[in-house]
């Protein structure tokens, strides 16, 4: 009978064997538990748009004063809604691309707060931001605008940064209206508007350029583009021309 | 014997004949001896026996020329006193050996004798004049001539230069003035053409068969006024082939212009010229004095102005296009010159291949006189640019290419090519086309001109100012275009120079100024973005809000209310009794109505809309954006004392503090958001650091917010006058941010039984705030007229 004995303990051996690779395979492919991890996914979303709405905000309201948020020395001083003078007498100041968009970048940093901050009211997220800071990159095609603004999320005891953001919107037509206006500026001879100068740009581009006195030696003009549309409203690139030289 | 009577005879002929050859002693008539013509008494003699062949013409006297026959006078025999001393029948038949007509002879008798012979009165001779061949020409100076032929009855002179100018006759034929005539017609004349056309002319010239203006010359041909100023300028009536040098042809077809490289036309256009359309209507009247639509003249409009001026080569051809209906086509080819127009308030010119302009001005101050000039409409087009400009009757332009507009300053006014468009031009225009409505120049009322006179802005109805302009008359027509039945709600217009606008119920009150695209634009009194259009509707958003008043008062019957009726009864006593003036009592029941409508309403549960809605808006701000607006305000505060500090302090010499969100629960608390953004403009204004950023950092979170600007939150003693008209003014997309304002006045509007026109706008907009019918907003929530304001509106 110790051929019987013999194999029992073969058995009770395969078993254990099988047991043990059983649970070796087990453990192995369970899945691990995820560590708590925030998601600042929807955050950076919000935030990116919140960029490019204020940025295509910046483009029409800027433009209404002449592509300043801040007026300029050389402005109008007393209307309702001032505009920057692009020429005071044989004074040629039309703004340059530079600050054209440093203007931006002042505006998105001004105006931003208002939009970014409205996330955390609808959410259990706790943001704070500091102040933005931002460069804006101007050329024919686009604006490039990076803002570095640091917004500390704070959720279920985790916190989480994210600073940098990168947006990007077309200025074909910002540009034409800024390229007609350039055009106007300097073509202008006394007090005579040289109209068939600035007509081919306006033209090629859909532009309308409201021309009117608004006293003995200023012209203002408007150049709207109804087809560049902003919530409703048309693009408008304001500025003033003095033809006679003051100080 | 025979011898001596022989001696005898010869003796007495010795003695008679010396006798008879002695000269005739003075004192005794001798008779004419033809052999002894010198022994005639050519002092005291008988002229009727002289055998004029043989007289010694130098012993007539001066004093007995006029007794020669008038046939048998040798003038070339004459010395100058006897040829001073000619008759003008002996003149008539010497004319033409006279060397010098003014002062050879007598001149007044030798242009009697001219008159007699040709049937020509010669007022003067000027210094020199002879005539040759039957052409009378003065041989001094500019030395002009006038054939006389074809002239009887002409009345000419020739002046200190030599000049021959016709006066007097009232008609002259083209076919009477022929190569060799040079003189000028200086008086108003109908010059008669050759194809029977008539032309009424002054000051123009003729030479070697051509019209013309002399130089240094203004003519009238017409309604044109020609100034040639730098040389001289022909003129062309209907000509068969192209002419040349400095000119002007005028045709039935219109004009055409042409100079030559040194050369200068100027043409002034004149009230009353047809090509250009320098006319007005002038109705008749029924027997009631009423216009009669179809039953005009048309008079010159004084008020058209325009002048061309072409120079340096450049041409212009005026085509007009009258049978199509539309104003005159000006066609410019470049010549290496200039074309300048001064069209109305604006100036245009054309050189170097560039089309220029010169925007009219804007008017002056807030009231007082006005340059009242219209324009001309017409369309202009060039070889040099591929633009077309169109100008209007009413100081508008706009710049087209390939049809499409690119450019004006009409601000959303009608700029047409169509003559009808631009002939409404006065207040009768209007008065015939919008019979329900009565148009006057004036205010409201009387003491409306009162204070204007005593802020010192001008008489808005100055004397002077007897007739719209036509910008006001087109802007006018323009907004009422399609407002079918609108006499429900403006029965009367008054038209002033003011730099204003007003509605109340039933009158609409329009300022020149406040039309003026140039004079609105800029004006730190008005707000930026205001055009005339969108001003006459802001009004009548004013307007319909008195008619809206005015039901409720109905409805409640306000003049039934015991409380109303006894305070109405005491201020009539007052009126009576003298404490009070007629202007203080109505006033003072304007007020009372108010009062008391306001009382009611509440009591009803109906508040005034417009505080409802401004309140509303308020609370969202404050409420649902507090942490937003209440960091804004810190810095406010900050900025404010920071102002203080400056010695700026808060606008309109408020406090501080009142400026401050002193208490959330005021019902004046939407007050404060209009106030914060005054201030920050007058911190903006004085340049205080942080205040521009500021500034537009708040006036666009309150857009965002509520899609008003901060003024709109203006509280007028308690009432929130303007969120009613400007929220009307808002875009789609900023409307959306009220939808309860959207909802009000869509109720407001239909409340007063509208007709079609205005039902169907306020549904379109209403509908198009609330995002369509079947939109996601009402297909969750009432939709439709009549569901916030209820008290007078009834929902079909």
């Amino acid at each position: 009978m110790a051929k019987t004995g013999q194999i029992t303990i073969f058995i009770i051996f395969g078993i254990f064997l099988f047991l043990i690779l059983a649970a070796f395979f087990f453990f192995s492919f369970k899945e691990k538990p995820e560590p708590n991890v925030l998601n600042t996914g929807p955050i950076q979303e919000y935030i990116q748009s919140c960029l490019k709405k204020t940025l295509e905000d910046a483009v029409f309201e800027n433009s209404r004063r002449g592509g300043y948020f801040i007026l300029s020395e050389k402005s109008t001083l007393e209307s309702t809604e001032n505009v920057p003078y692009y020429l005071n007498g044989k004074e040629n100041i039309f703004p340059t691309d530079e600050i054209l968009a440093q203007q931006l970048s002042k505006y998105v940093d001004s105006l931003v707060g208002l939009c970014v901050t409205d996330f955390s009211k609808d959410s259990d997220y706790n943001i704070n931001f500091s102040k933005p800071s931002s460069q804006v990159i101007l050329t024919t095609q686009k604006i490039i605008l990076n803002t570095n603004l640091l917004a500390t999320i704070t959720k279920n005891n985790q916190v989480k940064e994210i600073s940098s953001f990168v947006t990007e919107i077309s200025s074909k037509k910002m540009y034409s209206a800024f390229q007609t206006a350039k055009q106007i500026v300097q073509s202008q001879k006394d007090e005579e508007v040289c109209l068939s100068c600035f007509s081919e740009l306006a033209s090629q581009n859909g532009l309308f350029v409201n021309l009117l006195s608004v006293s003995n030696d200023t012209y203002l003009f408007d150049i709207e583009q109804s087809e560049y549309l902003h919530e409703g409203e048309k693009y408008h690139l304001r500025f003033a021309v003095r033809y006679n030289e003051k100080e | 014997m025979k011898k001596n009577k022989l001696n005898l005879f010869i003796l007495v002929i010795l003695l008679v004949l010396p006798i008879s050859f002695a000269a005739c002693p003075e004192d005794i008539d001798c008779p004419w001896n033809k052999d002894a013509p010198e022994q005639f008494n050519y002092q005291t003699g008988d002229y009727s026996s002289i055998d004029w062949g043989n007289a010694i013409w130098s012993k007539i006297p001066p004093s007995r020329i006029p007794d020669v026959p008038a046939d048998k006078l040798n003038y070339n025999q004459l010395n100058v006193d006897q040829r001073l001393a000619t008759t003008t029948e002996q003149i008539v038949l010497n004319l033409e050996k006279i060397n010098n007509l003014a002062i050879d002879v007598n001149e007044e008798r030798a242009r009697e004798a001219i008159e007699k012979v040709t049937q020509i009165k010669v007022k003067s001779l000027g210094q020199s004049a002879k005539i040759v061949h039957g052409i009378l020409r003065a041989t001094f100076g500019e030395e002009e001539s006038l054939v006389f032929a074809g002239k009887e009855g002409w009345e000419v002179e020739i002046d200190e230069n030599g000049e021959i100018n016709h006066l007097g006759l009232k008609e002259i034929q083209e076919s009477s003035i022929s190569f060799e005539d040079s003189f000028t017609i200086q008086e108003e004349t109908a010059y008669i053409g050759k194809d029977g056309s008539v032309l009424s002319v002054k000051s123009l010239s003729f030479r070697n068969g051509q019209s013309y203006v002399k130089l240094g010359n203004t003519a009238r041909i017409d309604f044109y006024e020609i100034l040639a100023e730098t040389n001289p300028i022909d003129i062309h009536f209907n000509p068969l082939i192209k002419p040349e040098g400095n000119y002007i042809a005028i045709s039935d077809a219109g004009l055409d212009i042409r100079t030559t490289k040194d050369g200068t036309v100027k043409i002034d256009p004149l009230p009353g010229n047809l090509l250009f359309n320098m006319v007005k209507r002038q109705y008749e009247k029924d027997e009631d004095g009423k216009l009669i639509k179809d039953k005009f003249t048309w008079v010159p409009d004084e008020r058209d102005t325009l002048s061309i001026t072409v120079l340096g080569g450049d041409n212009l051809e005026v085509i007009s296009r009258a049978e199509a209906e539309k104003t005159p086509l000006l066609r410019h080819q470049n010549g290496g010159g200039k074309t300048s127009l001064e069209n109305g308030r604006m100036g245009i010119n054309v050189q170097e291949g560039k089309l220029t302009m010169i925007p009219s001005k804007p008017f002056e101050g807030k009231a007082g006189p006005i340059d009242q000039r219209n324009s001309v409409a017409m369309e202009l087009i060039s070889n040099n640019f591929a633009d077309l400009l169109r100008t209007s009757s009413s100081n508008r332009y706009l710049l087209l290419r390939n049809d499409k507009p690119i450019g004006g300053n009409s601000l959303g006014l009608e700029v047409s090519d169509f003559i009808e468009s631009n002939m409404m031009k006065t207040m009768d225009d209007l008065r015939v086309k919008h019979p329900q409505i009565d148009f006057s120049i004036g205010m409201a009322t009387p003491e409306s001109i009162e204070e204007y006179l005593k802020k010192g802005y001008g008489n808005p109805t100055p004397p002077e100012y007897q007739e719209i302009t036509a910008n006001l008359a087109q802007t006018t027509d323009q907004w009422l275009k399609g407002k079918t039945s609108l006499n429900k709600y403006i029965s009367q217009v008054y038209f002033g120079t003011q730099l204003n606008a007003g509605g109340t119920l039933l009158t609409l009150s329009v300022g020149e100024r406040m039309m003026d695209g140039s004079t609105i634009s800029f004006n730190p009194a008005i707000r930026t973005g205001t055009t005339p259009l969108g001003t006459l509707d802001h009004e009548f958003k004013h307007i319909l809000k008195g008619y809206i008043i005015s039901k409720e008062a109905s409805e409640v019957h306000l003049k039934d209310s015991p409380e109303y009726l006894v305070e109405e009864g005491l201020l009539l006593e007052r009126f009576e009794s003298e404490e009070i003036t007629e202007k203080e009592l109505n006033s003072q029941i304007m007020e009372l109505g108010d009062k008391h409508l306001k009382a009611i309403l509440k009591s009803r549960g109906i508040e005034m809309k417009e505080n409802t809605i401004a309140v509303n808006l308020a609370d969202e701000i404050y409420v649902s954006s507090s942490e937003d607006f209440e960091i804004m305000v810190e810095e406010v505060e900050e900025l404010a004392r920071k102002a203080q500090d400056l010695g700026k302090g808060v606008a309109n010499g408020e406090h501080l503090k009142s400026l401050m969100l002193e208490s959330k629960d005021s019902p004046l608390r939407a007050d404060y958001i209009q106030k914060i953004g005054a201030n920050l403009d007058y911190w903006t204004e004085e340049k205080i650091e942080g205040a521009e950023d500021l500034r537009n950092r708040y006036t666009h979170f309150i857009r965002e917010e509520t899609g008003f600007y901060p003024y709109a939150f203006r509280a007028y003693g308690g009432n929130y006058e303007e969120i009613f008209s400007v929220y009307s003014e808002l875009p789609i997309p900023e409307a959306k941010k009220c939808l309860s304002c959207a909802q009000l006045e869509y109720d407001l509007v239909i409340s007063t039984d509208p007709p079609d026109w205005l039902w169907q706008q306020a549904e379109e907009r209403y509908y198009q705030i609330m995002g369509g019918k079947d939109g996601s907003y009402c297909s969750k929530n009432p939709c439709g007229p009549c569901l916030k304001y209820k008290l007078t509106c009834k929902a079909e």
